[in-house]
């Protein structure tokens, strides 16, 4: 559950990151190869002018100098894109683009009027939608063909009228243009939301192929775990019995006995490793089906504790009992499932005493907090009261990047997997999964020094208001239930 | 029994207490040996100059030296270079048997290992003893392949190239 939510978010970023990455390498193409063409087309101008300098045509120093402009306008283009400045870059490109198209329609209309020439040329503009159809976005796309549609009208229109030689069919020359331009925005937008559609298809795929990847490497760790945890118990099993077998006369009765007993050990553990596996995968499915009650956090604690050996020997094989320092004022109860309940502080209690070394005290204390319920965004202003249980140790501690590593299904810390201490890598995500089927939370808090431990907190909702009143009962019961 | 009557002493290297209980079950209802356990590698280290034990039976997951880091050490030592090293571990790969029986290992087994199969094992280690290990050597080293038992000559095979580099 908690690996999925955590892959979520990957979706659209997945996406998105394909479209800028493509969209600033073909920023800067466009851009290093239109500036490229205007710079040949400056020089070989300027050759024009150097053989033939009567010929020149006034108007072309203007152009020159226009063209000049929109060969610095690609430069700032490539430093937007560089910048990572998607769209900017895109417009940047697409002005430049523009600007140099007018500017030699109007250059070549003021020598020769409104020539064939430069009514053709209004089909040029197309590139520059095209351009933003592939470099931007719809709007920035129909924006283009609104200012092209203008541009063309200003270039067949405007100038003609303005130097009094507006030929019959100026008006027909600038529809035609302006209608080459608008369909050329309708078809490329039709491209570009197909190119969209596959753009977003493979982000799924790259989505989906991360998430078999960290599936896969979860399995693997599980195998690994599995394979170490259930190997040492089923050899012991299945070892216990051998012997009894083939010493079955040659030993004492109490002998024998005790080599029972320690089988029946051995087959405990496979048994309660196994069970854990398929509660994870039960609890996983099914979760919806827990039935809430009024439970009383201090009794549940206490029958947790309960089925917890205090006992622990030290290597110089010293008994030691651990200290178990209970806060939690006996009338405080909360809204969840018993059983389940009990299990989420008997994992929480083993954790902290297999973590921490013997000796040192374990602190369980609850009180009740305002908090925001987990099913809002992070940012709702709404405060609703929680019952919150603390199991604190004072063991090694969780490097705190490490934090988040701890409620993975399998997932063990890299120093635990080396250690000798026994686990599965369930415990934890059995009580988050377990938490929050009941409306709660579970978090670590950890500063990853050794001495100063590591904090589990459990938010759980209280009973809500009606049953406060006709749970008292219910409550007084289940707080004389022997611990 | 070792020379005189008195029992071979084993000396169990593991870091998990519920197998070194079992093994050494095993070898005290199956066999007359002394055991003497250790729950890491430099305990063993130290055990072992303590008691002088006739083979060892080693982990390789555990804390502080491993499994083949310990070998590597015993086979460094010319006081321990001859005794007897079995592994017993959870590790079933190839590469892993094959990285057991570099570092100086005489047997790699599996876990789970049937309780026999350990004494047998833990008998055969102590019985070859030193003479026959430096004879399988010389002769490995003239290139005879005239050795007793395929599994025998992988793993002197591999000891011997073990040494060689080292």
């Amino acid at each position: 559950m908690s690996e999925q939510a955590a892959v979520t978010p990957n979706e659209r970023t997945a996406y998105s990151a394909l479209d800028r990455e493509r969209s600033v390498r073909l920023s800067q193409l466009v851009a290093l190869a239109f500036s490229g063409f205007l710079i040949f087309c400056l020089l070989w101008m300027g050759a024009v002018y150097m053989l033939h300098p009567r010929e020149a045509i006034p108007a072309f120093a203007a152009l020159a100098a226009a063209l000049a402009g929109c060969v610095l306008l690609y430069g700032l283009a490539l430093w937007l894109a560089r910048r990572r400045q998607v769209l900017r870059a895109a417009t940047t490109v697409i002005a430049s683009t523009l600007l140099a198209i007018v500017a030699s329609q109007i250059a070549w209309e003021s020598a020769s009027g409104l020539s064939a020439l430069v009514v053709a040329s209004c089909g040029m503009y197309i590139i520059a939608i095209a351009l933003s159809g592939v470099l931007g976005n719809a709007r920035l796309m129909f924006g283009t063909a609104a200012v092209t549609s203008a541009l063309s009208a200003v270039v067949c229109l405007a100038l003609p009228a303005r130097m009094g030689a507006m030929p019959p069919d100026a008006v027909l020359a600038w529809i035609t243009a302006a209608g080459e331009q608008w369909l050329a925005a309708v078809l490329t937008f039709g491209a570009s939301s197909l190119y969209e559609q596959a753009l977003h298809d493979v982000g799924a795929l790259r989505v989906a192929m991360e998430r078999a990847r960290q599936l896969d490497e979860l399995k693997d760790q599980f195998i690994t775990n599995v394979n170490h945890e259930l190997r040492t118990p089923i050899m012991a099993l299945h070892g216990y019995i051998k012997l009894l077998k083939l010493r079955h006369t040659g030993v004492s009765d109490e002998r024998r006995a005790e080599l029972i007993e320690k089988a029946e050990r051995a087959g405990d553990r496979v048994v309660a490793l196994l069970t854990s596996i398929l509660d994870v995968r039960r609890i996983d499915e099914q979760t919806e089906e827990l039935a809430p009650e009024v439970v009383n956090v201090r009794a549940s604690v206490e029958a947790a504790a309960g089925l917890i050996d205090p006992l622990e020997v030290t290597r110089s094989g010293a008994v030691i009992e651990r200290e178990l320092r209970v806060h939690i004022a006996s009338g405080l109860v909360l809204w969840a499932e018993p059983v389940r309940v009990q299990q989420i502080f008997t994992n929480l209690l083993s954790n902290a005493i297999k973590y921490s070394s013997p000796g040192t005290a374990v602190e369980i204390a609850a009180r009740i907090v305002e908090s925001a319920p987990p099913e809002l965004p992070a940012d709702a202003q709404v405060l609703v009261p929680f019952v919150e249980i603390t199991v604190r140790d004072y063991g090694l501690g969780i490097p705190p990047h490490q934090l988040p590593l701890l409620f993975h299904r399998f997932v063990r810390l890299p120093r635990d997997l080396a250690s000798t201490v026994p686990g599965n890598g369930l415990g934890l995500h059995l009580c988050r999964t377990l938490a929050s089927a009941m409306g709660g939370t579970v978090w670590a808090e950890s500063s990853g020094v050794a001495g100063e431990g590591t904090t589990l907190h459990v938010c759980l909702p209280p009973p809500p208001a009606e049953t406060m009143l006709a749970g008292t009962a219910v409550n007084g019961a289940r707080a004389e239930e022997p611990a | 029994m070792g020379s005189g009557g008195k029992p071979y002493t084993v000396l169990i290297v593991d870091d998990n207490a519920e197998l070194l209980e079992f093994i050494t079950d095993t070898l005290h209802e199956l066999g007359e040996y002394t055991v003497v356990t250790a729950s890491d590698g430099v305990e063993a280290l130290q055990r072992y100059y303590t008691t002088q034990p006739d083979c060892l039976v080693i982990d390789v997951k555990m804390p502080r030296l491993d499994g083949y880091q310990l070998v590597r050490a015993l086979r460094g030592d010319a006081t321990s270079a001859q005794t007897p090293l079995i592994m017993l571990s959870a590790m079933a790969q190839d590469r892993d048997q094959l990285a057991g029986m570099l570092a100086g290992a005489d047997q790699y087994l599996l876990k789970p290992v049937d309780p026999l199969a350990l004494v047998e094992a833990v008998e055969r280690a102590i019985r070859v003893g030193a003479d026959e290990r430096a004879e399988r050597l010389l002769r490995l080293a003239q290139g005879g392949d005239a050795l007793p038992g395929a599994d025998d000559a992988r793993s002197a095979r591999v000891d011997g190239e073990g040494r060689r580099t080292r």
